[in-house]
Order: structure tokens, then sequence, then C-alpha cells
């Protein structure tokens, strides 16, 4: 299989894992509709748990970026799984929702979040422009930097 | 009436919470389609009462998870509600996003929020599995442990 979306990736040198299973009684997406609703992802790379720490102290907003990205990487291999395998049925994502585990003071949730958004454009073009909110999170599982979930449009 | 997801709610004996009303100017569900959203809620005991307190200093973990527990109940109160009494319109649980009220260290939001997940796919079944994003928040309206909104596919 060679669509669209898929010579894009290889184009971008992008490779999309296999998702990582939840670890608990919930699933990573839910189908309703022509809605798939995306459970929040955390920055698993290669099966392991990167990208830890609070942003604003030991993490700074470059490498929180780095993580938002790892993020929404996990996102796309959760919606690749929803639509059999073919990225090409994606007709839109339809909103991001972006989560920092950061200091109190910290103010640059957008510039963090950005790494995900830029990826999703990169990747999807138009389709991939989204609503979304960036917000700080007072802590988050495992002690990861950054966590999104998502809605996706397919047909 | 007894459907069957009453008759499951009797098998567990489980009694559902009475349905907070909003506290201000908002709607504590909304229908649109055939999804319904339903509002945060928090943890409302038999008695009306609220599980309150920060997880992990206040509460224990188990603690939390019984808080979370309750929070699930009483969106189901509000389901109930939304369907004029009918919990066999019930699709499908679509996604949940669940907040703990922790301190800025906690980890362990996912085996918090399992007790929510464990008990709707314990009332529901498969129906019952669902997308969902745990974060941590440094404070929750009027000190709740937990808070959880929803959204749910109906017929």
């Amino acid at each position: 299989m060679a669509g669209k979306i898929d010579a894009r990736l290889a184009e971008l040198g992008i490779e999309i894992a296999t998702p990582t299973p939840p670890q608990a009684n919930y699933v990573p997406y839910v189908i309703s509709g022509n809605l798939v609703y995306v459970s929040g992802q955390v920055p698993v790379v290669d099966g392991e748990v990167k990208f830890k720490g609070k942003v604003g102290d030991d993490v700074d907003v470059a490498t929180a970026a780095q993580a938002a990205r790892a993020c929404a990487l996990n996102i796309i291999a959760q919606v690749k799984a929803a639509c059999d395998g073919d990225l090409d049925r994606v007709n839109r994502c339809i909103r991001l929702g972006g989560f920092i585990n950061a200091t109190a003071d910290f103010t640059e949730q957008p510039q963090v979040i950005n790494g995900a958004s830029d990826l999703l454009v990169e990747i999807f073009g138009d389709a991939g422009r989204h609503a979304r909110f960036a917000v700080g999170a007072g802590s988050l599982p495992l002690g990861v930097a950054v966590e999104i979930d998502a809605i996706f449009e397919i047909s | 009436m007894s459907g069957k997801i009453e008759a499951r709610l009797a098998e567990l004996g489980i009694t559902l919470p009475p349905a907070f009303a909003p506290a201000a100017n908002y709607l504590g569900w909304q229908i649109d389609g055939n999804l319904l959203y339903i509002a945060g809620q928090g943890p409302v005991k038999q008695d009306g009462g609220l599980v309150t307190g920060r997880v992990g200093s206040d509460l224990t973990v188990e603690e939390g998870y019984d808080a979370a527990r309750h929070t699930a109940l009483e969106l189901v109160a509000h389901t109930k509600v939304a369907l004029e009494g009918d919990l066999d319109r019930v699709k499908r649980w679509v996604k949940l996003f669940a907040m703990v009220n922790c301190g800025p260290d906690f980890v362990q939001q996912p085996q918090v929020i399992n007790g929510a997940s464990d008990v709707l796919v314990d009332i529901f079944g498969d129906a019952g599995r669902h997308a969902r994003s745990a974060v941590g928040m440094s404070s929750l309206p009027v000190g709740i442990s937990v808070e959880i909104e929803a959204v749910v596919e109906i017929g």
C-alpha cells in the first residue's frame, strides 16, 4: 500500500510506529460516526517513555516541543490503526487537546504544542489544520512533559 | 422501568447518586445528533456529599480511585436523566476527559482514573470501553478530588 500520505511520510523520512496499547481498562481510540476520538498520547518512543520532567524547570521549550511532536506521531499511529492502515482516509484533524506538565508560572504552552501542530500540517497539509487548546497541567501520568489527545474526521 | 443496564446496576448493587444541577449558567449536558456531551462532573457520594482533597497528599491513590468511581456514577446519573431514564439507549462511551486534583510531582493519574473506567466497563460491558485522557490539575472547583467530562454515543 502506497497512499498519498504514506508517500508524504516517506518523503519526510517519518516512520509511524506500532501504536502503544493502553495500560488499563480503556481503549486507544473510539470511532463514532466519522469521528475518531484518540485517547491522550504521551511521548513513548520505540516503546520507551521519553521526555519526562517539568517544563519551565528541568525541560526547556524546545525539548518540550519535541515531546509534543512525539505525542503527535503516536496520535497518527492510532489514527492509522483506526483507518485500517490507510491514512488517506483522513479527511481532517478536527481538534488537539494539549497538556503541558509545567511550572505554575509557565506561559509558553502554545510554543510547546506547536511541535504537534506543525507536524500535522507538514504531513496532512490543509487537512492537518485543526482547532486546539494548549494548557498547563499541574502534573501528568508517568511524569511526562506533554500529553495530547485528538479528534479526527475520517471517511 | 427495568432495562438491561438497570438490571446490571441492580446485580452490581449500585445505586446511582443524585444528578447534581449545574453550578452556574451552563447545562449539565447537551445532545447533538447522536452524541451526548456531559459537563464536567465531580465525585458525588450516595448522600449527596462530595469527595474533596488532593490525591497523593490528603487522599491515597486508592481513595482517589474511589473518587473517580463516584464521578463515573455521577456521569451515568446525568446520562440517565438526559436519556429520560432509559440507559439502554447508550450505544457507546466515546471519550472521558479526566482531571485529578494532585500535587506537581504526582504521576499516578491513570491508576486513579481507572476507578471510572473500571466501573463503566462493569456496567456497560464493551459499550463502556472508551478513549480517555487523564491529567493532573493543581486545583479543581470546590476542592473536589476528581472531575470528569464525557462524550457518549446514544441511540
